[in-house]
């Protein structure tokens, strides 16, 4: 692809709301598929695009933020831990 | 005595039914019938409901009608002044004074119809599945918990306080209400109908409330059956019905749309803040979305903050609320452009001041963050805005796992090494206490790109030592984090960063000892109702130029020596001041200015006003002939109920009524009842000169109980009376067992009745003047909403055939039967003044004391009720409109 269109597809790809990687492979998809009918079929393709591009953000965003904070526990399991002793519950 | 109508449905399912009227018969029931409405049941309920028939009313139905008309029919069993409890069948009752503690916060104020209570699951370590919930008005979800979620039982809600929807698993609804909203609306059949009923009653003024005190388990949907999509389809059928009666109107309440730009995680004050006002922003008619300000993945604990996650309009926000450090400022998109946000520096960057020329407004926390974005050069105008806590999470009785060793323990939270400084915490606790000292550090380190240096830089410096416990890789729901500052007794917040720190003021909230370096925003909070610790300004050792504060390492020891030393008056001084803190630093306070603010900046439309609060007084119903005659000691209440009783009144048998040296005439009050009420002060630990603020419940349940009897017999002849000062004090409490009474006040001029009272009593003429102010006020709230007449003993002396006569047609006009109209000579030779006594010296009346007395001498202390009789042309006896 030249810088023309390496331009276009990018362009494309920003008002489609997805990246131009997302777009290449829901097109790719697209010639596999030829039962549905063509409005269809592109309406598919950029909600596909769309998905995909939400979950690679998500797996990044992911990658980005500390394990612990997703692996949340009772809080009172960490102060039985912490006291070495049995504890006991008040109010 | 007015009772309650404790009304079961069943339908099959015979050994939950058993298991709830076994319960339900084992806990206190003082004044209440228990009614089985037989849902058309085709298994064992019939024949075994047999055996409970001496202990409850069986209603059978012959087929199954669905839970509205199900209780309907209860409801119309039910004795007609009784007030009715609605109750499912998969209800256990775990708490034996359930009835008592709905019961008080039926009457805690006239509005408050509806009362529900806090639902557990049926886990065994307790969790909240319903504490008075909301419906969200894009697709009609109910929600069970203000959060939405289902959360561990961490005593959160535990006061009574306002929703918007009660569950009916669980119903008190006071007569009055019943009376003015009628049965539930068969348009229902077994869903919705609960919403739809608090939101009619709302309409009419009536309060929906959450008795926090009561904690019942609830299986979910225990009680009905699934039959392959029935109950489903039953639920679609409600929710079109209610769809149609409401959607439109739900989403009416919204206002505009406003975009919250901030966080979920980091910073985690930041996430903190959007946690505990984007559902607060969205109840109060603002349309919330969130976008976060840089990447995350969402974290949602809450209903409305996930909602916003996934809002999105078209066209921009009508106001943008971006709560972020500074330097995001410049992300604001909204036709206007409110920054919330908070500096760990003296002066915030220049990055800051530039993003901030975005803004149409800039908020802050307190004075020191004010002074450190106007002194960067900020050109947005800055408006402090005060952070609160959250009362409902954080409180002095929140349970947690306490150190088993019961030694004072030390917490505190860190997000950032250098901002932070665990590690000066950390030596200087180990410098300050010896090995064998009764005393732990607790640090908490929170998951967060700072973790894993946090853990390393204290590794070292813990050296083995017990006493230190370095929580890392932990992260707990938000909910509990209350649990985790009641595990300890000091929280302790010296850092060089300046910023705005939530665990300060919810320390306090939960009566826990502050500690805060003298630097930032916790510095005044400390200064006032903590322990400051002295620090140095130096320069952010990242951020060359800016200025933070280290703190003094030999200070800090110092300090959290003292704190240990002072530990026992320390912490019962947190606990005297937690409740006033926690209302007075309120988070719906918080949310409340922060609306208006973006209601007036983006020129939304104002709130819908609310309805006028229902009153029992509005009710048609006649007043029964109950009548409670209130006034402070020494206010002529003596002559007014002797008057009562030459109209026909009756005062209960001869032999119980009182007699004395201060009123050879009589005082035409019940001996039982007047130690019933000495005996209710005791029980509370005050008297009639040094009335007590609280009372335990169990001392409540005496007095209903003894004065329950008493009514008891007074009923058997009605119209009657009681009468006893001290009743001014606590005849709130006695509601419950009131039907439709009538209260009549007397009242007297405040220096009249403190020179009697120093003559009788030898009190402090100041002590006295406090005691009418207290007994005055205590009584005329007790009687807000309920008909009441003002008797002024000055005008009853001087005129009185004529104010004896306005009286009697006021008790008329209320409804009160069997009154008669005195002869002038039988008043006169009733009625005589007082003999004048030699004034004492009173101290003059406070401002307070002087806008008391003027209410009362023009009657506006009776307002939010119409006049309907006066004396001498001024209003009498009000009723609502």
């Amino acid at each position: 692809m030249n810088e023309f269109g390496v331009q276009r597809l990018a362009t494309l790809a920003a008002l489609l709301g997805t990246s131009p990687r997302h777009l290449l492979v829901a097109v790719a998809r697209l010639a596999r598929d030829e039962a549905e009918d063509e409005p269809m079929r592109r309406q598919r393709v950029v909600a596909d695009a769309r998905t995909a591009l939400r979950a690679a953000e998500a797996a990044a965003a992911l990658l980005a933020t500390p394990v612990a904070s997703f692996a949340t526990d009772e809080l009172d399991r960490a102060l039985a831990s912490l006291w070495p002793a049995r504890s006991h519950m008040v109010d | 005595m007015r009772g309650a109508a404790l009304i079961v449905l069943a339908w099959n399912k015979w050994p939950l039914t058993r298991r709830c009227l076994d319960a339900l018969l084992a806990s206190e029931l003082a004044a209440a019938e228990v009614i089985v409405v037989d849902n058309g049941s085709t298994d064992e309920t019939p024949t075994e409901l047999v055996a409970y028939a001496d202990r409850v009313r069986i209603v059978r139905l012959p087929e199954n009608l669905g839970f509205v008309r199900g209780m309907n029919a209860g409801m119309a069993a039910a004795r007609a002044d009784d007030d009715v409890v609605l109750l499912n069948n998969d209800l256990l009752f775990t708490q034996v004074d359930w009835l008592g503690r709905l019961r008080d916060a039926a009457y805690a104020a006239p509005e408050n119809g509806i009362v529900g209570c806090r639902l557990l699951g049926p886990e065994v370590e307790g969790r909240l599945y319903h504490a008075g919930g909301f419906i969200e008005a894009d697709d009609l979800w109910g929600q069970q918990t203000e959060s939405g979620r289902v959360e561990r039982d961490v005593g959160q809600f535990s006061t009574t306080r306002r929703a918007q929807g009660i569950a009916f698993a669980l119903a008190y609804l006071r007569r009055d209400c019943l009376d003015r909203i009628g049965p539930l609306d068969t348009a229902f059949h077994s869903y919705f109908e609960d919403t739809d009923y608090c939101l009619r009653a709302a309409d009419a003024g009536i309060a929906s409330v959450v008795a926090g005190a009561v904690t019942l388990r609830h299986d979910q949907h225990g009680s009905t059956e699934d039959d392959g999509g029935f109950r489903q389809r039953l639920w679609q059928e409600s929710r079109a019905t209610f769809a149609a009666r409401w959607h439109e109107r739900l989403r009416a309440d919204y206002r505009g749309n406003v975009l919250w730009q901030g966080a979920t995680r980091f910073p985690c004050a930041y996430a903190h803040l959007a946690r505990l006002l984007v559902r607060r922003l969205d109840a109060r008619g603002l349309r919330m979305a969130y976008q976060a300000v840089e990447r995350e993945v969402a974290s949602v604990e809450d209903f409305r903050l996930d909602l916003a996650t996934r809002r999105r309009w078209p066209g921009p926000a009508d106001a943008a609320l971006v709560c972020a450090p500074g330097d995001q400022f410049a992300q604001a998109q909204g036709c206007r452009r409110i920054g919330l946000g908070f500096s760990e520096w003296e002066r915030v960057p220049t990055a800051w001041v530039e993003a901030s020329r975005r803004l149409d407004r800039l908020l802050v926390p307190d004075a020191f963050q004010q002074e450190a974005f106007r002194a960067a050069g900020v050109q947005a105008p800055i408006e402090i805005m005060p952070l609160g806590v959250d009362g409902n999470y954080c409180h002095p009785h929140v349970p947690t796992l306490r150190n088993p060793r019961e030694n004072f323990v030390f917490l505190a939270v860190a997000d950032e090494l250098v901002r932070d400084a665990p590690d000066v915490l950390l030596a200087a606790f180990r410098r300050s206490f010896h090995a064998d000292e009764a005393v732990e550090l607790l640090i908490h380190v929170r998951p967060g790109r700072d973790a894993l240096s946090i853990a390393q830089a204290l590794a070292p410096l813990k050296q083995g030592d017990v006493r230190v416990h370095v929580l890392t890789g932990w992260a707990f729901p938000w909910h509990q984090r209350a649990q985790l500052m009641a595990a300890a007794d000091a929280y302790v917040s010296v850092r060089r960063g300046g910023g705005w720190d939530p665990f300060a003021a919810e320390a306090l909230a939960c009566a826990k000892i502050l500690i805060a370096a003298d630097f930032g925003s916790q510095a005044a909070l400390a200064r006032e109702q903590g322990v400051l610790v002295a620090a140095t300004r130096v320069d952010d050792p990242r951020r060359p130029g800016l200025r933070w504060a280290e703190p003094d390492r030999d200070a800090l020891a110092a300090q959290l020596r003292k704190v240990f030393e002072q530990r026992t008056h320390l912490i019962a001084q947190a606990h005297a001041r937690a409740g006033t803190f926690a209302r007075t630093h309120d988070i719906d306070g918080s949310a409340d200015l922060l609306a208006e603010l973006v209601t007036c900046d983006a020129r939304l439309a104002p709130p819908r006003v609310p309805p006028a609060p229902h009153r029992p007084v509005q009710l048609s119903r006649p007043a029964s002939g109950q009548i409670v005659v209130l006034g402070m000691h020494r206010s002529g209440t003596s002559s007014v109920a002797g008057l009562l009783a030459r109209m026909g009144v009756s005062v209960g048998p001869e032999r119980d009524l009182l007699r004395g040296p201060d009123n050879p005439k009589g005082h035409y009050e019940s001996g039982r009842l007047h130690m019933a009420c000495v005996r209710r002060l005791a029980a509370a630990g005050g008297d009639w000169c040094n009335p007590p603020k609280q009372a335990p419940a169990a001392a409540i349940d005496a007095f209903r109980h003894e004065v329950g009897v008493l009514i008891d017999e007074f009923d058997t002849r009605r119209p009657w009376l009681i009468k006893e000062p001290r009743l001014c004090l606590v005849v709130r409490e006695l509601l419950p067992l009131l039907t439709r009474p009538l209260f009549v006040h007397v009242v007297r001029k405040p220096h009249e009745v403190v020179d009697s009272l120093v003559a009788r009593n030898e009190l402090d003429p100041a002590a006295g003047l406090a005691l009418w102010e207290h007994y005055t006020r205590a009584a005329f709230d007790a009687s807000r909403g309920w008909p009441r007449v003002l008797i002024d003993y000055a005008e009853l002396i001087a005129d009185p055939h004529t104010v004896a006569h306005q009286l009697g047609e006021a008790l008329r006009a209320a409804g009160v039967e069997g009154i008669a109209d005195l002869d002038a000579k039988v008043v006169q030779d009733w009625v005589e003044p007082s003999p004048p006594r030699a004034r004492a010296h009173s101290p003059a009346l406070s401002d307070a004391q002087r806008a008391l007395q003027a209410a009362i001498a023009d009657r506006t202390i009776l307002d939010e009720t119409p006049i309907f009789a006066t004396v001498h042309g001024t209003p009498l006896v009000r009723e609502a409109g």
